[in-house]
């Protein structure tokens, strides 16, 4: 009995509790937010002009001049990296935010209309979702042409269909809840129902897949410049400066290694914030 | 007595891939201004289909159900939001009866607002009700998971009456609750019951409380109405074979 007491005790400690999430959410928040801040603010804190080239100091070292090196054209990787956060991270945001608010509104309206309309449009994004993602986009980036605003249309028009199947689930899981049945007993008119009681409701994993969406579509963008069909030079973006420096891995990996942290730590941050948000919306935690 | 209720010749039926279930099978009755109306049966009989077509989450595949004589199947938009000034309901599960990202209060006064009484007024009287309810002010501003499910129920009925309906339907309000508090809100109801001129629809599979509140009782086995009368003669004297199997499941 004792040992059983001893255990639970052992447990509660290892919960979470809604303060240790809270901060945790704040930290990632604050951290999150200055690299927003650093990447909004690009062109005033670079050291040097990330498009200046200047051949004779071409593929240099980390010194204490460039601390990240130069490429081969002599620029500077740190304000290459720097100016390329503001390309990736902010194409990353825009996309997440068009496919998150498109995905769910087509997700809640098949949810709660059903019937014909909702078969339809479900089948049609079992199409989208039939193909592998990242062959799809480079078909669209393929047939729209590069640059770094084809290539979010492209992921847009391949990663909806995640979002509209999430909502549409969690709408109907939700729809069934006697809360709707007495808000629609108040007299609740359909666009009531479904944005003051069902789409609060859902909207939490919703949230948490789009947080956690945010690196991984960086990858992607990264992934479709890298292969040359996002960003063009020589705009500053870090897939297509990490498809630059691929050839000098062996000579000046620094040219290949600065993007690829640059990426890594970003990636990893809004993975977090991610896992984070998730645990603040989990009404269990206490 | 006016009858405030009538229902004619109910039919639903669910598919379950290729069989077809009557789960409501040419089922009529009356509810008369005052009265409370008691339907039992057992889980699976069709006393929560009734309550869903009655109050439109479900609709008919035959017959008609008449509001002071006006049919009130098939509305749509605002004629359908006007039948729920009249036609009020307390769910089963009294947590779940209420959005868990509103407050109690607010989940009382959306009705009010609804029908277009302003946000003050609305206030008071849903303070009010929630005093009548045995609530004290403090819950306007709780949400769901911060009370009991006693005391959810209660804002659960305050919310019903909250309109001044002419009908109050109970599915099965008190099962979900333990012993004692189940006493309490049938001892709440009954109460209401003596104060105001609604008319009830308690749907039960408790004979006991049945008993205690209902002036009439209509029994139903799968889909059909099989017996009806005062809750002592079903219960002393049951002439159906269902109703003595269902009385001997009790006592």
């Amino acid at each position: 009995m004792e040992l059983i007491l001893k255990k639970i005790e052992v447990f509660q400690s290892q919960k979470k509790t809604r303060k240790q999430v809270q901060i945790k959410l704040y930290f990632f928040l604050a951290l999150v937010l200055m690299l927003l801040l650093v990447s909004a603010c690009a062109a005033i804190i670079v050291p040097y002009d990330p498009y200046a080239q200047d051949l004779s100091i071409a593929l240099q070292a980390p010194s204490s001049e460039h601390l990240m090196g130069t490429d081969r054209y002599g620029r500077d990787m740190l304000s290459r990296v720097i100016m390329g956060g503001q390309t990736t991270i902010f194409s990353a945001l825009l996309l997440v935010m068009i496919i998150t608010v498109f995905g769910t509104l087509v997700g809640v309206f098949c949810g709660y209309s059903g019937g014909k309309t909702d078969a339809f449009i479900m089948r049609v994004s079992d199409v989208f979702l039939a193909f592998p993602g990242m062959v799809f986009a480079i078909a669209v980036a393929g047939v729209l042409g590069g640059g770094i605003i084809n290539a979010v249309v492209a992921l847009a028009c391949i990663s909806w269909p995640k979002y509209s199947r999430l909502a549409r689930s969690q709408v109907l899981s939700v729809k069934s809840m006697p809360y709707v049945s007495a808000a629609k007993l108040s007299g609740s008119g359909p666009g009531k129902v479904v944005f003051k009681h069902i789409l609060p409701n859902i909207v939490g994993p919703i949230l948490v897949t789009a947080t956690l969406d945010i690196g991984t579509m960086m990858m992607e963008l990264a992934g479709l410049s890298f292969l040359g069909l996002g960003a063009m030079p020589p705009i500053a973006e870090w897939g297509s400066m990490m498809s630059n420096g691929r050839s000098m891995l062996q000579t000046a990996p620094w040219v290949i290694l600065a993007p690829g942290l640059a990426i890594f730590v970003t990636v990893m941050l809004f993975n977090l914030l991610g896992d984070t948000v998730r645990d603040a919306l989990d009404p269990k935690i206490k | 007595m006016s009858k405030i209720l009538e229902v004619r010749q109910l039919v639903k039926e669910f598919s379950k891939g290729s069989k077809t279930i009557r789960a409501v099978d040419d089922v009529s009755f009356d509810v008369c201004s005052g009265e409370c109306l008691g339907l039992v049966g057992e889980s699976g009989s069709g006393k929560s289909t009734i309550a869903k077509m009655i109050t439109a989450l479900e609709s008919p595949d035959a017959g008609g159900i008449f509001l002071d004589g006006k049919g009130i199947t098939g509305l749509k938009g605002r004629e359908q939001r006007a039948v729920y000034k009249d036609i009020q309901m307390v769910f089963q599960t009294p947590t779940d009866s209420f959005n868990p990202r509103l407050k109690l209060g607010d989940g009382i006064m959306e009705g009010m607002i609804n029908h277009g009484i302003s946000r003050p007024e609305a206030r008071k009287k849903m303070l009010e009700t929630l005093k009548i309810c045995g609530l004290s002010q403090e819950y306007a501003d709780r949400y769901p998971h911060q009370v009991s499910g006693g005391e959810c129920q209660r804002a659960s009925i305050a919310r019903a009456i909250v309109v001044n309906p002419k009908l109050l339907i109970c599915d099965e309000a008190t099962s979900a609750l333990d012993v004692t508090v189940q006493a309490q809100i049938v001892e709440l109801m009954r109460q209401l019951k003596s104060e105001n001129h609604m008319a009830y629809l308690m749907i039960c599979h408790d004979l006991a409380l049945v008993q205690q509140l209902c002036d009439r009782l209509l029994v139903m086995y799968q889909g059909k109405i099989v017996e009806t009368g005062t809750p002592d003669e079903i219960i002393m004297h049951p002439r159906e074979d269902y109703t003595k199997r269902l009385i001997d499941s009790v006592f």
